[in-house]
């Protein structure tokens, strides 16, 4: 289902004229998707999944309720309206809620929405998979992934006059292809679905298990390693979502200092590193919204090494005296005039490192990281890639991994292994990264 | 509603379709969160729609939508079978489904108290009087508390017969103690299990005496030393043991993943069919169960989303692998005429795949107390609770911490030790498991989201367990300063 702006409009605004004095807010959300997954050179799964919600949150003085339901219609948006009036009756005062905000100007982003996208069917979806099934089967490999196509809506009105309505499209696609001791991965996230090149990232995902079979044994220790652009965005993006200032302030944080403060303004990584995030960024565009509606503009975390900005929640900004910053939306780190062959030619002894798996937090105050490398791990030796070696488990902190950066690749736009998201970030050739155990997995 | 069903079913015949079922679905979600001396969230959420699931040629289709109207159900139930014919032009092998006899029957949560009818109010007080008394132990710096309620309702009808009703309850309580002080920080979390259980799961704990002990527990732990690494016998509360079975068998021992058709997001598994019947999967005393009948189990469930009755099986016999988890469809991969009722969906909007039902650690048959189990083990550490969890993609080497951890010298409990876990790989851990708690020390715990798919859906399961002990596994610290 498609919103149609005009309508949408309309119903939420009605909505808010029909309980005067009440503060609230209410926002609809739909899209529908279709996704195609496949395993073993032939389709799997199918389908076309729809959503809507529509929410209400209602404000009386310090008091919030929240209600949430899945019909556009006014009779069953005014229920969710009632529910939320009732929860906010009974709720206890937040001291921490903030005054509701008035109209917002957004910043203008490139386009998030592509019809070509939104009409994207299962049978060219099917289509792209066949020519993928095909380049496997050639090579006497196996091919698994999933191939997503949708677009979504999202509107939102409240009774001081924030509005905003915006459409997106997004399309994604994975592949993992097999052979007996080898795996091979490629990834892409994109609003347009035509510029996701699914033969090549075929090729790539062909290449990487041709490339990974018969891996020689490795023992776990500290490596100078390449993270490829997949595996240096999982890096980045969990430096990133803890960037948080309450945490750091309370003493909770790797960005702690004691004493109730942080390391805002020091410098934390090498001087190398820059990271931002902008939703204008024609690389990764954004929605140009951040907390409670307000605008998300462009915000650089690190600038030179040095922490520049930290998330401020509104509450959070307004007690310690600053300006709010939102959560990241996007996430973009600047690198230099090389490429990964660059990086490779370089290293004398090292490990290249395709994609990151199944990250979790150790410790927060140090941001140690656990996780596992996965489809296509390299010994490189003397500039060049001399043969597969087997997977590790790593346990390091991405603060260390941007502090022993010796040098970087161009930006590109990549999909974390784990995280499954976009971000613009360069490869990394890192020193001493902490491999902590071998993993059998294939 | 049956109309509706009939017609959608009648929809996809008449289109084509050799099969057809529909799921007609409502889930409503109350979730309370508070921190410290405020509630910072009341939220009372719902969401309805129906998915229509067809074969054609063999092939797979499906649609799904919110409005819960005839037009709509006929244009969904001609758009699956549209989807299916896509599907068709990929595949390999057509799917075929295990047979299960139709039924016509209705199944729900037996619960004392419905959790959607107790006021409001008294669910904000309790999270605030928790979060009180955590506040009231020295260097708690932040106390977090959430109570979450779950209701599924949903109808299974298909093309061979089966009309299903089903309403399901789940209550999933969570508080958190954060100390701070000396430049480091420390969590503790309340251990009380989620369950498929009513209020009553809630009346029955003494929460302020939890939390007052759980908040000295923090503290405790923010004051401790790190561990030291090195080889330790281990004791394993079911708190803990819940997450490590989970992942190293639950996983581990799903067909799909053996298959290959999680190949390009969870992964595959070690667990391959070649081995089924052979695999020395751990020492005799491992024997491990799938189940969908354990009463207050978050897995369980009169039926699973294929419209198969709930069962139980074994998965591991005296340390041998016996048993996959299967679908209808799965079954014949392994040679077998029936589904082991593996089949979930999260939501109306997705596609049923193949889940983890309960999966528990039987007791041990011989009486064994944990005083005599901590009695007998000279240099140790015991966990409870979940901690920091991470495994490969085929299973084999997975790294643990714990929400606590206190050292076992010479057969007594003694001090706490921080930022703990235990590297291993699944075959040697599970080997290493000598001796496993009796009966009255049996606990059902479980997981309240487990995600897995493409697109992803989030599960529920129990595992539970006594505790159990595995000898000289590898512990690690997770400490150090930036």
């Amino acid at each position: 289902m498609i919103l149609q702006e005009e309508e949408v409009r309309s119903l939420l605004e009605r909505l808010i004229a029909e309980s005067p004095g009440h503060e609230m807010s209410v926002g609809v959300s739909a899209g529908e998707t279709g996704s195609t997954r496949f395993a073993n050179n032939a389709i799997t799964t199918n389908g076309i999944y729809n959503h809507l919600d529509v929410y209400a949150e209602v404000t009386k003085g310090k008091k919030r309720g929240i209600a949430a339901v899945d019909e556009l219609t006014a009779e069953k948006m005014r229920e969710a309206v009632d529910r939320a009036a009732a929860l906010a009756d009974v709720a206890p005062e937040n001291p921490e809620l903030m005054p509701a905000l008035g109209p917002q100007s957004y910043p203008t982003v490139p386009a998030l929405y592509f019809p070509r996208t939104a009409e994207f069917s299962p049978g060219q979806r099917a289509e792209a998979i066949l020519g993928v099934v095909e380049k496997a089967k050639k090579q006497n490999l196996t091919a698994a992934g999933f191939f997503e196509t949708g677009h979504s809506s999202s509107a939102r009105l409240n009774s001081k006059g924030l509005y905003y309505f915006f459409r997106s499209t997004r399309s994604y696609y994975s592949n993992t292809l097999k052979t007996e001791g080898g795996s091979g991965w490629a990834s892409a996230e994109e609003e347009d679905a035509g510029r996701i090149a699914i033969p090549e990232l075929a090729d790539r995902a062909v290449q990487k298990a041709l490339g990974s079979k018969g891996a020689r044994p490795l023992p776990a220790g500290k490596y100078t390693v390449i993270l490829e652009p997949a595996a240096a965005a999982d890096m980045v993006s969990y430096l990133l979502y803890n960037f948080t200032a309450r945490e750091a302030d309370e003493g909770r944080s790797f960005l702690s200092l004691g004493d109730g403060r942080n390391r805002l303004g020091e410098g934390l990584v090498s001087p190398k590193v820059t990271i931002f995030s902008d939703p204008a960024s024609p690389e990764l565009p954004a929605f140009p919204v951040g907390e409670d509606g307000l605008p998300a503009r462009k915000t650089i975390w690190v600038e030179k090494g040095a922490v520049r900005n930290l998330i401020y929640t509104r509450f959070w900004a307004d007690k310690m005296g600053r300006e709010p910053v939102s959560f990241p939306s996007n996430v973009i780190m600047e690198g230099e005039e090389h490429t990964l062959e660059d990086l490779i030619k370089s290293t004398e002894r090292g490990v290249l490192v395709t994609r990151f798996w199944y990250i979790r937090d150790l410790n927060p105050m140090i941001l140690l990281l656990t996780g596992l490398t996965r489809d296509g791990v390299f010994w490189v030796e003397n500039g060049r890639v001399s043969h597969p070696v087997n997977n590790f488990r790593f346990n390091e902190s991405p603060v260390n991994v941007l502090r022993n950066i010796e040098m970087m690749s161009r930006p590109q736009r990549a999909v974390g292994g784990e995280t499954g998201q976009s971000a613009v970030v360069p490869a990394l050739k890192v020193k001493e990264f902490n491999f902590s155990s071998v993993s059998d997995a294939v | 509603m049956k109309e509706l069903a009939e017609l959608a079913l009648d929809t996809a015949k008449s289109k084509g379709a050799s099969y057809a079922d529909i799921r007609i679905c409502r889930y409503r979600d109350q979730y309370i969160f508070g921190r410290d001396k405020r509630i910072e969230t009341t939220a009372d959420t719902e969401s309805a729609g129906f998915g229509i699931r067809t074969i054609v040629n063999g092939a797979w289709g499906f649609a799904s939508s919110y409005r819960l109207e005839k037009e709509e159900v006929q244009r969904i139930a001609a758009l699956a079978v549209d989807v299916a014919r896509a599907s068709a032009r990929a595949l390999k092998q057509p799917v075929e489904l295990a047979p299960e006899p139709a039924y016509q029957d209705h199944w729900q949560t037996p619960i004392q108290k419905n959790p959607f009818k107790i006021p409001m109010e008294k669910k904000i007080d309790l999270i605030l009087r928790i979060n009180e008394e955590m506040l009231k132990v020295e260097g708690i710096k932040v106390a977090m508390a959430f109570l979450n309620f779950n209701e599924i309702w949903k109808v299974f009808a298909s093309t061979e017969g089966s009309f299903i009703e089903q309403d399901l309850i789940f209550t999933y309580p969570n508080f958190t103690a954060v100390a701070v002080g000396a430049g480091d920080s420390q969590t503790r979390s309340i251990q009380v299990p989620p369950e498929q259980k009513g209020y009553e799961l809630i009346e029955a704990v003494d929460w302020v005496e939890k939390a007052r002990r759980t908040a000295e527990e923090a503290v405790q732990k923010l004051k401790s030393r790190e561990v030291t690494a090195g080889k330790k016998d281990l004791i394993l509360m079911p708190s803990h043991l819940c997450l490590t079975m989970h992942e190293s068998i639950g996983h581990a021992t799903e067909l799909d993943r053996a298959l290959g058709w999680e190949a390009d997001y969870a992964g595959t598994t070690f667990v391959t069919p070649d081995k089924l019947g052979t695999l020395k999967y751990g020492s005799p005393q491992m024997n491990i169960i799938g189940d969908k009948l354990l009463p207050g189990a978050l897995g369980t469930a009169g039926y699973d989303d294929d419209g198969v009755q709930a069962r139980r099986f074994f998965i591991i016999k005296e340390g041998i692998f016996v048993g996959y988890q299967t679908t209808r469809e799965l079954a014949r991969f392994v040679k077998e005429n029936e589904s082991k009722g593996c089949a979930y969906a999260d939501s109306w909007s997705s596609f049923p795949m193949q889940r983890m039902p309960n999966i528990w650690l039987k007791a041990g048959d011989k009486r064994l107390t944990l005083d005599q189990l901590i009695s007998d083990t000279k240099d140790g550490l015991l966990f409870e609770g979940m901690g920091s969890f991470s495994i490969d993609q085929q299973r084999y080497n997975f790294q643990f911490g714990g929400d606590a951890v206190w050292e076992i010298k010479n057969g007594k409990v003694g001090d706490m030790v921080k930022n703990a876990a235990y590297q291993s790989k699944t075959t040697d851990f599970w080997g290493s498991l000598d001796a496993v708690c009796s009966e009255e020390h049996w606990e059902n715990w479980g997981v309240f989201g487990c995600g897995k798919g493409e697109p992803p859906q989030s599960a529920r399961m129990g595992h539970g367990s006594a505790p159990a002990r595995f000898r000289q596994v590898n512990i690690i610290s997770g400490g150090g300063k930036l």
